[in-house]
C-alpha cells in the first residue's frame, strides 16, 4: 500500500486520508474542536510504521484557536491529540 | 366498530421512531459517507429517512421522524476525549451496509481512553427498543460495552464484531435496549474506552423502535377483531327476496 496522506479542509473538520496505489482511499478521518468552529489541516506526515501525524490549527472551547497534531494510526484510529496554545 | 379502531391506531401512533447514521461529510460512500436509503430497515428492518449525525460534539442536533418531518426529539453527544468521526474501506460491506457501517465515531483516543455519551431527548412517552451499531468500521474484533442506564434490563450489552459483511447480527454488529419514556424524559447510550486501546470503539448509529404497549395492541385487536366479525356477518346474511 502506497501511503499518501492528503490533507484539505473541510468545512468546521480536518481530513486525512491514506490512498493505496490504486488512489483508492483506505481510510479517512475528521477532527473536530470541541467548539466546533472552523478546524484547518494544515501539515501531513507519515512514519515508517506508517502512522499519520496531521497537524492544524482547531477551534477549542475556552481557548479560541489552537495548534493541534493529531496521530492517528495505519488503520485509521485517533491514537492520541495534543494542542498547543500560540 | 371503526371507533376501537380509530383508538388503536391512535394509541399506537404514540411514540416517535428513528433511524441515525453517525456520518462522515465528504468522501466516497465506501467509506461510509452520506446516509442509507430511506428503504434501508437495517437490523430493526425499519424503513424510513436516516438522519445523518456528524462530529458535532456538545450541541443538541434535532431529530427527524421517519417520514423526514421535523419533531422535538435531540440527541446530545458528550465526550471527555473524542476520537472524532471516520471511515474505513471495509470492503465487505457495499451499497447501505456501508453507508451506515463503514463510517464511525471514534469513542475516544487509543491511547488516552475516555467516555462517550448519547443522551437522547425530548421523546414522546412509550416503550421503545434502542438498537445501538458498535462494530468496529474496520473490521476487527473490538468487544464494546454498550451501556443504557435508563434500560429495563441487560443495561450492560457487549458488541464483539468483526462485522460478517452486510449483514447485521445481534451483539456482533449491535446490542438492543428496551427503554420506557414518560413525562419527557430521555435516555442515554453511554460507551466508555480504557486508556491504551488496541484498536478502539466506533459506533456507527443508532435505531430507536416505538414498541406498541400491550395496551394499545389489544385495543386495536379487538377493533380489529369486531371488523372482521361484522364482515363475516355481512356475507352470510341470508338474502331476502322480494315476492
Amino acid at each position: 500500500m502506497n501511503n499518501k496522506c492528503i490533507a484539505a479542509a473541510f468545512f468546521a473538520v480536518g481530513l486525512c486520508s491514506v490512498a493505496t496505489a490504486q488512489f483508492g482511499l483506505t481510510w479517512s478521518a475528521q477532527y473536530n474542536g470541541t467548539a466546533n468552529g472552523q478546524d484547518r489541516g494544515r501539515v501531513v506526515a507519515v512514519d515508517k510504521q506508517l502512522n499519520t501525524y496531521v497537524a492544524g490549527a482547531a477551534a477549542e472551547t475556552g481557548s479560541g484557536i489552537d495548534m493541534v497534531v493529531v496521530k492517528y494510526s495505519p488503520a485509521g484510529s485517533q491514537l492520541w491529540r495534543r494542542l498547543f496554545q500560540p | 366498530m371503526s371507533v376501537c379502531a380509530a383508538i388503536g391506531l391512535s394509541a399506537m401512533a404514540a411514540g416517535q421512531s428513528f433511524n441515525i447514521d453517525l456520518n462522515m461529510v465528504g468522501g466516497s460512500p465506501q467509506l461510509g459517507a452520506g446516509t442509507p436509503a430511506d428503504t434501508f430497515g437495517a437490523a430493526a428492518g425499519q424503513a424510513g429517512y436516516w438522519n445523518g449525525v456528524g462530529a458535532l460534539v456538545g450541541f443538541p442536533i434535532p431529530l427527524d421522524d421517519l417520514q423526514g418531518n421535523a419533531t422535538g426529539a435531540t440527541v446530545i453527544k458528550t465526550a471527555d476525549n473524542p476520537g472524532g468521526i471516520g471511515g474505513f474501506n471495509f470492503a465487505g460491506n457495499t451499497g447501505d451496509f456501508a453507508l451506515l457501517l463503514n463510517d464511525a465515531e471514534q469513542v475516544a483516543t487509543l491511547v488516552d481512553g475516555g467516555t462517550m455519551t448519547y443522551t437522547f431527548s425530548g421523546l414522546l412517552s412509550g416503550q421503545y427498543e434502542v438498537y445501538t451499531y458498535a462494530a468496529h468500521l474496520a473490521g476487527l474484533l473490538s468487544p464494546t460495552p454498550v451501556f443504557v442506564p435508563e434500560a429495563s434490563h441487560s443495561n450492560t450489552q457487549i458488541v464483539t464484531g468483526p462485522m460478517p459483511g452486510n449483514a447485521f447480527q445481534y451483539l456482533v454488529t449491535h446490542s438492543i435496549h428496551a427503554v420506557s419514556i414518560s413525562g419527557g424524559e430521555g435516555f442515554r447510550v453511554s460507551i466508555t474506552q480504557p486508556p491504551n486501546h488496541p484498536q478502539g470503539m466506533t459506533i456507527n448509529g443508532f435505531q430507536i423502535v416505538a414498541v406498541p404497549e400491550p395496551g394499545s395492541a389489544s385495543v386495536l385487536a379487538f377493533g380489529i377483531a369486531i371488523l372482521l366479525c361484522r364482515q363475516t356477518q355481512t356475507r352470510h346474511r341470508p338474502v331476502r327476496r322480494e315476492k
